[in-house]
């Protein structure tokens, strides 16, 4: 079954340190057409509290597809990769990498962690919008998530 | 010092001395000039004898070959022999016997040869004399022993003119050995300190007194002895030995040392001493450790400052992103909603972060030409001009420019950075175009060590005193409006040709076209074996 017909908003996790970033994602889902609710957090540790229900985050709901940055304070984007993908309970989580870095390492590194996809983000604004929103279109309407099997 | 060819003066009291010496008498004069009297015109064809006997043996034949010097000799000689019983032994006579010494020596003919020459001058006076009434034998036989008493004297000026200008040449040599700025010691054939002038005691710090019978290995660092057997073995057959070795001063401290040691050969071609030179290289090799250090340093600060220009450009992207982005935002959702004022101002401030973008991208990709750097590999520049030629097929299209490539080599390199050279130049080719269609002509030399690419275009040229400033980062000739860049095309291929131990450099005039030279180091034989 779809999001849709299971009648619920799909969940992203955006995990950003740049508010500024943060307001851009948003504005860009703004004209999306799927119903979705973005989660925010700014670090790398947030963002494993967030998927563990720890804390504050008790009540979060369970992302399908999570976005995530590279340079993050406390944890980086690599560290939360490995530890997403080492979880069972969090590993089927589809986690798209998008950073300004294009260091080739990085890449290399973050899809050897199993990193289901790896973007740069554009510099042109244009661009930024149409490359979140095809991250959006892609995951949320031509994949087939594990989240859809899951309930 | 004295000249060598000068001629050492004989005091009166010493003249008359050696006269004394062989007692050569007022009679024996008298007797002389008789028997002057008596030979003058008569040929002394023991000369020639005395020519053949000389031509026999190499030494004296080598200073013979030309005949007419012969001649010249002979002529000479006869004379020598004419004035030897004239009777006028004074200054002027001792003088040209004492010329005639010195001058042997300096022509390298030995004491041994011209001493002959009065063998056959006295068995041809013999024989003259044979033909005398016998009343006047007792006279002939005095005047016989004058002849001999006067060719004695001759001999022993000569020859003291002679050992004079070997002792003086002798001198002259010890000097240069005492005084050379270098350590000599001379050794025997079992490496015993003959000989050592000053400085090995300067620098060694032994006595001279010390240093004479020491085995010249004492003088080489401990760690340096094994090493030097081996070179012993060369030296002896004759092949001298130079190089960079550690000595040991006479306090057992080490120093860097340029040493060169040779044999001393006999005419048997067995050796007899061993020569050793040596330079103490400590301040050498000191200069050598601080230059050293300071290309280090060098190196150092200008890869830490493209790291900076890299990391700037690359932390200043992100909060440019943010301006702009920004910016392009509040443009797309306010264009034509606020007033006219504020839709220029956001269409300033659009322009100013987009502009400021590319610099800062372009800044990029030039300190990335040092700093994301691979190892050099074989690279053919065949396919890199293939490559960048596919990268402008739509530019080459568009404006139907002609290229004409000949065969180009491989060398070592970086095939990105130099399908990027390719590129920058044939894209500028194309966009500095004039009325006509481009024309492009890319041409190859070579010389000795490098290749030379030519790019030839037909486009709007560029005046000389532009050359200069057309390599230098963010200068550009012309403005926005007519060519649109940001002045980085040829910095970076500047610095790429520099990278690969190359020069580029242009050749234009305005409206003439322009070539850009491009020389590239060749494969050398030594790095295609690795």
């Amino acid at each position: 079954m779809s999001l849709e017909e299971i009648g619920r908003a799909a969940e992203f996790l955006l995990v950003e340190d740049n508010p500024g970033d943060v307001r851009l994602t948003k504005e860009a889902l703004t004209e999306s057409k799927v119903k979705n609710n973005l989660n925010v957090v700014g670090d790398g540790e947030e963002a494993m509290a967030f998927l563990r229900r720890q804390g504050k985050y008790a009540e979060a709901p369970r992302p399908d597809v999570i976005l995530l940055d590279l340079n993050l304070p406390k944890k980086n984007g690599r560290e939360v990769l490995e530890e997403i993908k080492a979880d069972p309970s969090l590993k089927r989580i589809p986690v798209v990498i998008i950073t300004s870095s294009e260091a080739e390492q990085d890449v290399l590194r973050t899809y050897d962690l199993h990193v289901n996809c790896y973007v740069n983000k554009p510099v042109d604004l244009e661009q930024f919008v149409k490359v979140v929103q095809s991250i959006e279109t892609f995951w949320l309407t031509i994949v087939k998530l594990p989240s859809e099997i899951e309930e | 010092m004295d000249d060598l060819n000068s001629v050492r003066a004989i005091s009166d009291q010493e003249l008359s001395d050696r006269l004394a010496l062989i007692q050569l008498s007022a009679r024996d004069i008298e007797l002389l000039k008789n028997l002057h009297v008596r030979l003058k015109g008569i040929r002394m064809d023991f000369l020639d004898e005395f020519y053949v006997q000389m031509l026999q043996f190499e030494e004296t034949s080598r200073l013979l070959s030309d005949p007419e010097q012969v001649e010249r000799l002979k002529t000479k000689q006869a004379a020598y022999f004419e004035r030897l019983i004239e009777g006028r032994y004074d200054h002027d006579y001792v003088k040209d016997r004492v010329q005639i010494g010195a001058t042997h020596h300096r022509i390298g003919l030995k004491p041994q040869w011209y001493i002959g020459a009065y063998h056959f001058y006295l068995a041809w006076l013999f024989e003259q004399m044979q033909h005398t009434p016998h009343t006047e034998d007792k006279e002939c036989f005095a005047a016989l022993l004058a002849v001999i008493k006067v060719i004695l004297f001759d001999i022993e000026l000569a020859i003291d003119a002679y050992f004079q200008a070997d002792h003086d040449m002798l001198r002259l040599m010890a000097q240069v050995f005492e005084s050379n700025v270098e350590g000599v010691l001379i050794s025997d054939t079992r490496g015993r300190i003959l000989h050592a002038n000053r400085k090995v005691s300067s620098i060694a710090g032994y006595s001279h007194e010390e240093l004479l019978r020491l085995p010249v290995t004492t003088l080489l660092a401990p760690q340096e002895r094994n090493v030097f057997v081996d070179y012993w073995q060369g030296i002896n057959v004759g092949s001298p030995w130079q190089g960079e070795t550690y000595l040991q001063k006479r306090d057992g401290k080490s120093f860097p040392a340029w040493v060169n040691v040779s044999a001393v050969m006999d005419d048997n071609n067995r050796v007899t001493h061993f020569v050793i030179e040596f330079s103490d290289i400590s301040a050498y090799r000191l200069a050598q450790e601080a230059l050293q250090q300071r290309t280090e340093e060098l190196a150092r600060s200008n890869k830490e400052l493209e790291q900076f220009a890299y990391v700037a450009s690359h932390d200043l992207q992100e909060p440019l992103r943010m301006v702009a982005s920004f910016t392009q935002l509040l443009a797309r959702r306010y264009e034509g909603k606020l007033d006219a004022d504020a839709d220029e101002f956001i269409h300033y401030a659009v322009d100013g972060a987009t502009r400021m973008q590319t610099l800062i991208n372009d800044l990029l990709a030039y300190s990335r030409v040092g700093t994301r750097v691979k190892p050099f590999e074989l690279v053919s520049l065949e396919i890199v001009l293939q490559k960048a030629l596919d990268n402008l097929r739509l530019a080459v299209e568009e404006s139907g420019a002609e290229i004409v490539r000949p065969t180009l080599p491989t060398i070592l390199g970086d095939t990105v950075q130099l399908t990027q050279l390719f590129q920058n130049l044939i894209a500028n080719a194309i966009k500095f175009r004039g009325e006509a269609s481009p024309k492009i002509n890319i041409s190859v030399s070579c010389s000795d060590d490098f290749w030379r690419v030519e790019l030839n275009d037909n486009g709007i040229g560029i005046a000389p005193e532009f050359f200069e400033r057309i390599f230098v980062i963010f200068q550009r000739l012309h403005t926005k409006e007519d060519y649109p860049g940001t002045g980085i095309g040829l910095a970076i291929c500047k610095k790429i040709v520099e990278r690969h131990g190359g020069t580029i450099s242009v050749e234009s005039e305005p409206d003439q076209g322009a070539t850009f030279i491009v020389i590239l180091p060749k494969i050398k034989s030594e790095e295609v074996n690795q």
